[in-house]
C-alpha cells in the first residue's frame, strides 16, 4: 500500500511537470507570428505641404502563399514579393501594349532575331551595385543555368555588351514569345555577382534586385519586410513619380493562407491591401464603403480539355453538341458573376487578344439545347430505350469529366457542367482529383474530359496545349501547328495576332478545348490607399504614386 | 457419431436466451435508438416517395434559398433541395457504415480466430502487426490508402476498413483462446473435426454475440471516418449526396447559406447516435464486459 | 522484472513497431499515382528537365534503395527536404509542432476537466435522473463529427457572436474553439471511463471500510476513491494520443492552423514525400513513447501487470 502511494504520489508530480513545462514551452515557441509595426518614431525628411493630411508610411499587403524563395531564377512561381524586389526592363500596360521600365527603350532588327536595350546609366541595384549591360547578361545567364524555366531563353544564342550601357542579345529565331518572360519578374535583372557570391541558398532569402523595394527581413510563416530602394529609378510611362516613392517608407507583405482572417484583417485596418480575394466574398466587399475593389480579367481562360483521339469524342460533331449544350450564363450565375462567359481561347489580358473572334464564337455556339441534340443524332446518338441518355448500337453516352478539387471555381461548375450534360442525354459522371494530377492525366491521354485552365499572357501558351509535338496532348491539327509555330516567329504585332486569330478559328472549328469561362481577379484596397495601380495581365501592382492617408 | 456432431454444435449455440430479448426491450435508451434507426432506415427506403425532388436536379434560379415550406432545409449554391439530398443521402450513410463493418469485421474476426487458435509464431505476428495498426491515427493511414485508390466511396469504405479492424482481431483472440480450451472444444478435436471447422462452427458461434455488439458500437465510427474523408475532399463524387461531401461543399457558403452545413451534420449526428444507444444497450444485455478500447 | 528492465523491453518492442509504419508508409507513398516530378514542374518543363529533376530528388532509384539512403540520413538527425517547398523537413517540423501540440494540450486539458468531473458526479448520482441525463449528453457529444462541431462553432462564436476568429492563427484564443471541437467528442470517452472506475471504486471494500467509520465524506472520496478511480483514466489519456493527432489532421484542416496536422494533409496531396514520412515518424515515435508511458503507469502501480502484459497483446 505504501510504495502504491509512493509511485501514485510520483507519477501525479511527473504529469503535472510535463504538462506545465510542455505548456511553457509551447507557449514560448508559438511566439506571435506578426507583430504590427509601430509608427517610426523619427519622421522621413520628405517633402509634404501642411495641407497634406498625416500619411501612413507602411504599406501593409496580405497575399495567401508564401514564396517558396525570394531569388525569382529558383522559385517555381513568383508573387507580389518578387514584383517589389525585381524590376523588369519592360513591361504591358493597359492595353497590353509593350513600355519601358528598367530599359530607356529598345530595338529589335534583323527580322526580329536581335534585340538591343539600352539601359539608363545611372541605373542600380538595391545594394548600389550598377545595372549595367553585362550585369544583365549575367543575369540571363544564370537563368539559362537555374532556373526551372530555364528554356525560356533557349532561343537566345549570343549576348555581347556593346557599351557599357547597351545590351544586343542574338536569337536563333526571331522569339516574340520572349516579351512575356520579359515583362514578368521572371525576366526581370538580378545581381548576379551577389548571388554568385553569397551562393544559391543565401541568395534565395536575400534576393537584391532593382525594384522599388528591397528585402530587409523575412520571417518565414510570417511576412517580408520590405524597405524603399532609394536607387529606384524607372521609366514607367503610366506613373508620376519616376523615382523611389517618398510617401512610403516600408511595405510589409503579410502571408495569411485563410480567406476569412485576410479579409477580417483589412475590415480591421491592419492590412491596407488584400490579394487574391475570395469569390464567395466579393458581394460583401462591394457593399463596404472603407473598401475598394479593383478588379482585372485573368490572362488566359478555363476550359474543358477534351481527349480528341476517343470515342465518341473523337466525332467534332459531339465536341459541338457538348459546346452547345453548355450554359455560361448559368455558370458565371453559381459563381456570383466573379466570371465571364467565354467562348474562345485567348481572354482581353493576353497579347494578340481579338475581340472578332470571341463575338464570332458567342454567335456560333450560343447556348442551344435543341441545336446539341440535332448534332448528336446526326451522329448518330439518340435515346432509344427513352432512360434520358442517348446511345448508339446499344452503347449509352457516358463520359468522365475530371474535377480539380484544389480549383474551386471549376470545381463548384463541374456539377452544373454535368446537369447541362445531361438535357442533351450525355451522362457525366464526375471524378475529383487535385489540378495537378488532373494535368498530369491529360499529359498521358488518360482521360475523356478534363477541367483545366491556363494564365500567361502570351498566346503562345495555345502551343503547349493543342500543337502536336509542343503539346503532345491527343490533339493534332497540322494547319493549327503551323499558324503557331508562325506565332512565335511574327514580330508585327498586327500580324502576329492575326495569326492567331487564325489559329483560333481552326481551334473553334474542332474544338480540342471546350472554352467556359474567364476568372476575373480581385484585389481588395483600403479607401486610404491613394495612388495604386493594378494592370492585367497578372493584376501587377505598381506602388510608386502611393500614398496612404490616415 | 453424426448425432453427436449435431449435439455439439447445439451447444456451441446454445448462448441465446429468450430473457434477454426482454431486457433489451426494457432498456430504454436502447429502444430510443432503435427508434430513430427506424426513421433513419425509413428515410433510407422510402428516399424516391419523400423527397420532393431528386438530389441532383440543378436548379440556378433557385440557388441558396433560406428552409421555406417549399425547400424544408433550403437549396444549396446549385440550386439543389437540400432536404432530398439529406434523404437520400441516409442510404449512402447507412450502406457506408455496415459495408465497413462487414469488411473490417471480416478481416478482424479471421486473424482473431486464427491468432487465438494456433498459439506461438503465428499469433506473434498477428498479434504484433494489430499492436502496429492501432498505434497508428487511423484517419492519417485511411488518408494515404485513398490517395492511392483515388477518390471514390468504394475506395473509402475499403481505406476505412483496412485500418480499423484491431478491435475485432483483439477481442475474437482473446474469446477464441478461452474458448479453446473448453471441453466442447476438446471434444469436437477428439472427434477429428478439422482445424477449420472448430474456428468456424463452434467457436465462431460462441463469439458471435460479442461481435454483434462490437459491430453496432464501430458503425458509427465508421460512418464519422468517411464523412470526414468526404469532408476533406476525398470522398463520395459529386453529385453523390454524402452527407460529409454536402458539408465540404456547403462550408464555402457557411456564413450566407448556413443551412447547408447545419442539417447535414445533424443527421450524421442523429445516426452515429442511433446506433451508439443501441449499440450500448445490446453490450449491456449480452456482453456487459466487453470494452472498444 | 524491474521497472527500468521493463521500460526498455517496452520501447525496444516500440522499435520494430517504428520500422514496421514507416516501411508501410515508404511503400504507399511510393505507389501514389502521379509523379511527384511531374506536380512541381509547369506546364511549359520540358521531358529533359523533368528527368534531371527526377535524378537530383533520387526518384530515379529503386524504392528500396531510397528507403536505406532516407534511414541513414534519419539516423543522423537529417530528415531529408521538401520537394515543393525546398525547405528542411526537420525544420518545417520544428515550425508547425508547436501549434499541434498546445492545440492537443489545450483540447486534451479541456476534455479531461469536462470528463473527469462529470463523471465524478455522475457517479455519485448513479441511477439519479442527472446520472441519466448527463450519460445521454455524453452519448450524444461523441456522435457529434468533431469537423462539424468544430464549423458551428466557428459559426456562432466567430460569425454570430465575433467573440474568436473565424480562422487561421492569431494566437492562442485562436486556439480556443478548434481546440473545442477535438475535445468534447473525447471528453464523453473520458466521463464514461471515469464514471465507470468511479463507480467501481466507491463498491470496493475500504471504501466502504472508510465510509461505514464514519470520515467526512470528502476525505473519503479524495483520499480512498478519487485518487484510485483516476488512473485508469490516466493511462487512457496515454492511448488517447494517436486519436487526437488523427482529429487534428481535420481540425486544422478546417481551421487553417499552421500546424502538423494541416501540413501532413497538404503534403499528401501534393506528394512531398519527405515531410510525409518525416511527420509519420514523428508520430509513430511519439505514439510508442506515450504508450510506453501508459503502460509504465499501470506496470508501476501493479507489479503483476509486468508478467501478463508484456507477452501477447
Amino acid at each position: 500500500m505504501n510504495s502504491w502511494k509512493a509511485v501514485s504520489k510520483t507519477v501525479a508530480v511527473v504529469l503535472v511537470l510535463v504538462v506545465a513545462v510542455a505548456l511553457i514551452a509551447t507557449y514560448l515557441a508559438l511566439s506571435p507570428p506578426y507583430v504590427a509595426p509601430t509608427t517610426p518614431t523619427t519622421p522621413a525628411t520628405t517633402p509634404t505641404s501642411p495641407t497634406t493630411p498625416q500619411l501612413k508610411r507602411t504599406l501593409i499587403i496580405a497575399i495567401p502563399e508564401e514564396p517558396t524563395g525570394l531569388d525569382v531564377q529558383q522559385v517555381t512561381w513568383s508573387n507580389e514579393v518578387h514584383d517589389m524586389i525585381f524590376q523588369p526592363l519592360v513591361v504591358l500596360d493597359e492595353n497590353m501594349n509593350i513600355v519601358p521600365d528598367l530599359a530607356l527603350s529598345w530595338e529589335v532588327t534583323e527580322e526580329g532575331t536581335v534585340l538591343v536595350f539600352h539601359i539608363p546609366s545611372d541605373a542600380k541595384f538595391s545594394n548600389g551595385d550598377p545595372v549595367t549591360a553585362e550585369a544583365i547578361k549575367k543575369s540571363i545567364e544564370r537563368y539559362k543555368n537555374i532556373s526551372p524555366y530555364a528554356e525560356d531563353f533557349a532561343d537566345v544564342v549570343e549576348m555581347t555588351a556593346i557599351d557599357k550601357h547597351t545590351l544586343k542579345i542574338t536569337l536563333k529565331q526571331p522569339a516574340p514569345y520572349l516579351w512575356s518572360v520579359l515583362v514578368t519578374n521572371y525576366g526581370a535583372p538580378v545581381n548576379a555577382e551577389v548571388a554568385e557570391r553569397v551562393g544559391p541558398d543565401v541568395f534565395n532569402r536575400e534576393a537584391v534586385g532593382s525594384g522599388p523595394y528591397a528585402v530587409k527581413e523575412w520571417v518565414r510563416g510570417s511576412h517580408v519586410t520590405l524597405i524603399r530602394n532609394n536607387n529606384y529609378r524607372t521609366n514607367l510611362p503610366f506613373v508620376a513619380n519616376k523615382g523611389p516613392n517618398p510617401y512610403v517608407d516600408e511595405v510589409i507583405i503579410r502571408f495569411i493562407p485563410e480567406d476569412l482572417t485576410r479579409l477580417t484583417e483589412l475590415e480591421a485596418g491592419r492590412v491596407d491591401v488584400v490579394r487574391g480575394v475570395p469569390l464567395e466574398e466579393v458581394k460583401r466587399l462591394r457593399d463596404n464603403p472603407n473598401i475598394r475593389l479593383y478588379e482585372t480579367l485573368a490572362p488566359g481562360i478555363h476550359y474543358i480539355m477534351v481527349n480528341v483521339q476517343k470515342t465518341p469524342l473523337n466525332d467534332v460533331r459531339v465536341r459541338k453538341a457538348i459546346m452547345l449544350a453548355l450554359n455560361r450564363d448559368e455558370i458565371a450565375q453559381i459563381l456570383d458573376n466573379n466570371v465571364v462567359p467565354w467562348y474562345s481561347f485567348l481572354s482581353p489580358s493576353q497579347i494578340c487578344f481579338n475581340g472578332t473572334v470571341e463575338t464570332v464564337a458567342e454567335t456560333t455556339y450560343a447556348h442551344n439545347v435543341e441545336a446539341a441534340k440535332e448534332l448528336l443524332r446526326e451522329a448518330g446518338w439518340v435515346d432509344t430505350n427513352g432512360d434520358g441518355v442517348v446511345d448508339k448500337d446499344g452503347i449509352p453516352l457516358e463520359l468522365t469529366l475530371l474535377s480539380p478539387v484544389d480549383d474551386p471555381p471549376l470545381k463548384k461548375a463541374a456539377p452544373l457542367i454535368q446537369a447541362q450534360l445531361a438535357k442533351v442525354g450525355i451522362k457525366a459522371s464526375i471524378k475529383e482529383y487535385t489540378y495537378d494530377y488532373i494535368r498530369e492525366l491529360t499529359r498521358e491521354w488518360n482521360f475523356e474530359l478534363a477541367l483545366r485552365r491556363f494564365s500567361w499572357a502570351d498566346p503562345d501558351i495555345l502551343i503547349y496545349l493543342v500543337h502536336s509535338v509542343y503539346g503532345n496532348y491527343t490533339y493534332s491539327n497540322p494547319e493549327v501547328d503551323v499558324l503557331l509555330e508562325l506565332g512565335r516567329s511574327v514580330t508585327d504585332m498586327t500580324e502576329r495576332s492575326e495569326v492567331y486569330s487564325r489559329a483560333q478559328e481552326l481551334l473553334l472549328k474542332d474544338l480540342p478545348l471546350i472554352p467556359l469561362f474567364v476568372l476575373k481577379d480581385y484585389t481588395a484596397v483600403n479607401k486610404n490607399v491613394k495612388g495604386l495601380l493594378i494592370l492585367p495581365p497578372y493584376g501587377t501592382m505598381f506602388v510608386n504614386d502611393v500614398r496612404i492617408e490616415q | 457419431m453424426t448425432r453427436l456432431l449435431e449435439d455439439l454444435r447445439k451447444k456451441a449455440y446454445s448462448v441465446y436466451r429468450s430473457e434477454e430479448v426482454k431486457l433489451l426491450i426494457r432498456h430504454r435508451r436502447g429502444v430510443v435508438g432503435l427508434a430513430l434507426l427506424t426513421i433513419i432506415v425509413f428515410m433510407a427506403l422510402t428516399a424516391d416517395l419523400i423527397a420532393p425532388r431528386r438530389f441532383d436536379e440543378v436548379d440556378t434560379a433557385l440557388r441558396l434559398q433560406p428552409p421555406s415550406l417549399k425547400h424544408l432545409f433550403g437549396t444549396d449554391h446549385l440550386g439543389r433541395d437540400v432536404f432530398s439530398r439529406i434523404v437520400y443521402g441516409a442510404r449512402i450513410a447507412l450502406w457506408v457504415g455496415i459495408l465497413v463493418v462487414l469488411v473490417e469485421a471480416g478481416i478482424g474476426v479471421t486473424l482473431g480466430l486464427i491468432s487465438g487458435y494456433y498459439s506461438g509464431f503465428l499469433d506473434k505476428v498477428i498479434s504484433a502487426f494489430t499492436d502496429m495498426l492501432w498505434a497508428f491515427p487511423p484517419i492519417i493511414l485511411a488518408l494515404a490508402i485513398v490517395t492511392i485508390l483515388g477518390p471514390g466511396l468504394t475506395n473509402v469504405v475499403i481505406a476505412v476498413a483496412v485500418v480499423s479492424w484491431a478491435p475485432y482481431a483483439r477481442i475474437v483472440r482473446a474469446k477464441t483462446q478461452s474458448l479453446v480450451s473448453r471441453e466442447f472444444v476438446m471434444a469436437a478435436r477428439a472427434i477429428g473435426e478439422s482445424d477449420l471447422s472448430i474456428m468456424f462452427r463452434y467457436i465462431l458461434p460462441n463469439t458471435l454475440v460479442s461481435i454483434i455488439v462490437l459491430a453496432t458500437l464501430t458503425i458509427p465510427s465508421a460512418i464519422l471516418y468517411t464523412t470526414a474523408l468526404s469532408f476533406l475532399g476525398f470522398g463520395a463524387q459529386p453529385p453523390t449526396p454524402d452527407w460529409g461531401a454536402m458539408l465540404n461543399e456547403g462550408k464555402d457558403y457557411i456564413f450566407g447559406a448556413p443551412w447547408n452545413s447545419i442539417f447535414p451534420g445533424v443527421f450524421i449526428t442523429l445516426t452515429a447516435l442511433s446506433f451508439n444507444l443501441l449499440g450500448d444497450a445490446l453490450r449491456d444485455v449480452l456482453d456487459p464486459k466487453l470494452r472498444l478500447r | 522484472m524491474g521497472l527500468l528492465s521493463y521500460t526498455t523491453k517496452k520501447l525496444l518492442i516500440g522499435i520494430p513497431v517504428v520500422f514496421g509504419v514507416t516501411i508501410i508508409l515508404f511503400y504507399i507513398m511510393y505507389s501514389l499515382p502521379g509523379d511527384p516530378i511531374k506536380l512541381i514542374a509547369g506546364e511549359r518543363v520540358t521531358p529533359e528537365r523533368v528527368e534531371e529533376l527526377r535524378r537530383a530528388w533520387g526518384l530515379d532509384q529503386p524504392p528500396y534503395v531510397q528507403y536505406f539512403y532516407w534511414l541513414s540520413h534519419v539516423v543522423r538527425g537529417d530528415l531529408g527536404v521538401s520537394i515543393v517547398t525546398k525547405q528542411p523537413v526537420s525544420y518545417l517540423l520544428m515550425q508547425r509542432l508547436p501549434y499541434t501540440l498546445m492545440l492537443m494540450l489545450i483540447s486534451m486539458l479541456i476534455s479531461y476537466a469536462i470528463g473527469v468531473s462529470i463523471g465524478i458526479v455522475s457517479a455519485l448520482m448513479k441511477g439519479k435522473p442527472i446520472d441519466g441525463l448527463l450519460s445521454v449528453t455524453a452519448i450524444v457529444s461523441y456522435s457529434i463529427p468533431g469537423f462539424w462541431l468544430g464549423l458551428m462553432l466557428m459559426l456562432v462564436f466567430g460569425y454570430y457572436l465575433r467573440l474568436l476568429p473565424i480562422s487561421g492563427y492569431e494566437g492562442l484564443h485562436s486556439l480556443l474553439i478548434p481546440a473545442l471541437s477535438l475535445a468534447l467528442p473525447s471528453s464523453a470517452a473520458v466521463m464514461r471511463l471515469m464514471r465507470a472506475e468511479m463507480i467501481e471504486v466507491l463498491n470496493e471494500d475500504y471504501v466502504r471500510t472508510a465510509w461505514a467509520k464514519g470520515l467526512p465524506r470528502r476525505r473519503v472520496l479524495v483520499v480512498h476513491a478519487l485518487r484510485n478511480a483516476v488512473l485508469p483514466v490516466v493511462v487512457m489519456l496515454f492511448l488517447d494520443i494517436p486519436w487526437l493527432i488523427g482529429g487534428a489532421v481535420v481540425i486544422e484542416t478546417l481551421f487553417a492552423l499552421p500546424g502538423m496536422g494541416r501540413l501532413l494533409y497538404l503534403s499528401i496531396i501534393r506528394q512531398d514525400y519527405a515531410v510525409v514520412q518525416g511527420i509519420v515518424l514523428i508520430i509513430t515515435i511519439l505514439t510508442v513513447v506515450f504508450n510506453t508511458l501508459g503502460d509504465l503507469v499501470v506496470a508501476a502501480l501493479d507489479p503483476r501487470v509486468r508478467v501478463e502484459k508484456g507477452e501477447g497483446m
